[in-house]
């Protein structure tokens, strides 16, 4: 049986598309549930949500773009997630810790604590990147980015200080691997 | 279709799920033909098969990214198209069913109408049966009369009947 006379396939075709970038979407968005999970989970640690929900937003908005576009960094969120999630947990923690204080002069845990958590979240981001052959720059990017968002919704609840230190770990083991695969 | 076929369409799939869009088109002139024949042998109607084979390929490319990559990408493809064509058949099935529901919904709204009607009709019989005399009723058998048939009644009654056309003609304007 042939296809009637009155069928336009190349409209179909972009019709499909449509769709399917729109199915792509949608997936993309039901995908950042762990971002809410997240920001929940900073604002019930006491964080102000002034801070959270911007960098949740933020956090949500690259997560779908990267999703949405597919392939290997898509796959790689994953991977920033649970390398964010371990300074995010730190510094959550660090938050309910009171500072050490003697002799009139108090030393706090929460910036070496972020930035050492970021560390070790990076090293671990790297190894999950090396096992999934994720060594393109641009998902290893797109791992250390998602993985510096999700440190940072927990880091900034003790302080710009901590945000920028959980980020300066990520990028300190991020970024030779992400040159180096560059260059290859 | 033969095995490396379908393993081609399932590679395809994979890769437009992962969301390669290089492979949107080898698998969009992959699939359209096979979707088609399947609607046209599932439904036997040229402009039916077209209508769900396109309908099929929007919604099988908007679930692309949810394909899971461990199955046969032709029998997804053609497990969307079956829905489609299953999907058609009983919306055609509900549009064979309504308008015998339309039907007994007029019979049903028609009632108190034609009771209406009815009821208009008797009134005015009894209006003008009200304006013949008791004989003439008595003759058109609207009153007891307990006298056997005779043909002096019979002459009545029709006497009786052409008195009641006049005053429905006088009435009405139209003959009873």
């Amino acid at each position: 049986m042939a296809p009637g006379p009155e069928l336009d396939l190349a409209r179909l075709r972009v019709r499909a598309r449509a769709a399917y970038e729109r199915g792509r979407l949608r997936a993309a968005i039901r995908g950042a549930w762990p971002v809410a999970a997240l920001a929940l989970l900073c604002l019930l640690a006491d964080a102000p949500w002034t801070v959270v929900l911007p960098i949740a937003t933020l956090h949500a908005v690259v997560v779908i773009a990267l999703v949405h576009r597919g392939r290997a960094p898509a796959r790689a969120v994953a991977g920033g997630w649970l390398a964010g999630s371990l300074p995010l947990l730190v510094a959550l923690a660090s938050c309910k810790v009171p500072h050490a204080c003697a002799g009139g002069s108090c030393s706090a845990f929460c910036l070496p604590a972020c930035l050492a958590s970021a560390a070790v979240g990076a090293i671990a981001l790297v190894g999950h990147a090396r096992r999934r052959r994720l060594d393109d720059p641009a998902s290893l990017l797109a791992a250390a980015v998602i993985a510096g968002l999700t440190a940072c919704m927990g880091c900034v609840t003790i302080g710009l200080a901590s945000a920028i230190a959980a980020l300066g770990g990520i990028a300190l083991v991020t970024a030779p691997a992400v040159l180096v695969g560059a260059r290859r | 279709m033969d095995p490396a076929e379908r393993r081609a369409i399932s590679t395809w799939m994979a890769r437009l799920a992962d969301g390669d869009r290089e492979a949107f088109t080898p698998l969009f002139e992959r699939l359209w033909p096979v979707v088609r024949s399947f609607t046209a042998r599932a439904l036997g109607h040229d402009a039916d098969a077209d209508d769900v084979a396109q309908r099929a390929m929007v919604s099988l490319f908007a679930r692309a990214s949810a394909y899971d990559t461990h199955r046969d990408g032709l029998a997804w493809a053609l497990g969307i198209a079956a829905w489609e064509c299953r999907t058609l058949r009983r919306r055609q099935q509900r549009r064979r069913e309504l308008p015998q529901d339309a039907a007994a919904s007029v019979r049903d709204d028609a009632t108190p109408e034609h009771a209406l009607l009815e009821a208009e009709l008797a009134a005015a019989f009894c209006a003008i049966t009200g304006s013949l005399d008791a004989e003439d009723r008595r003759a058109l058998g609207l009153e007891p009369d307990g006298g056997p048939a005779s043909p002096a009644l019979r002459k009545r009654k029709q006497r009786a009947l052409l008195r009641l056309r006049a005053v429905w003609s006088r009435m009405h304007g139209t003959g009873a």
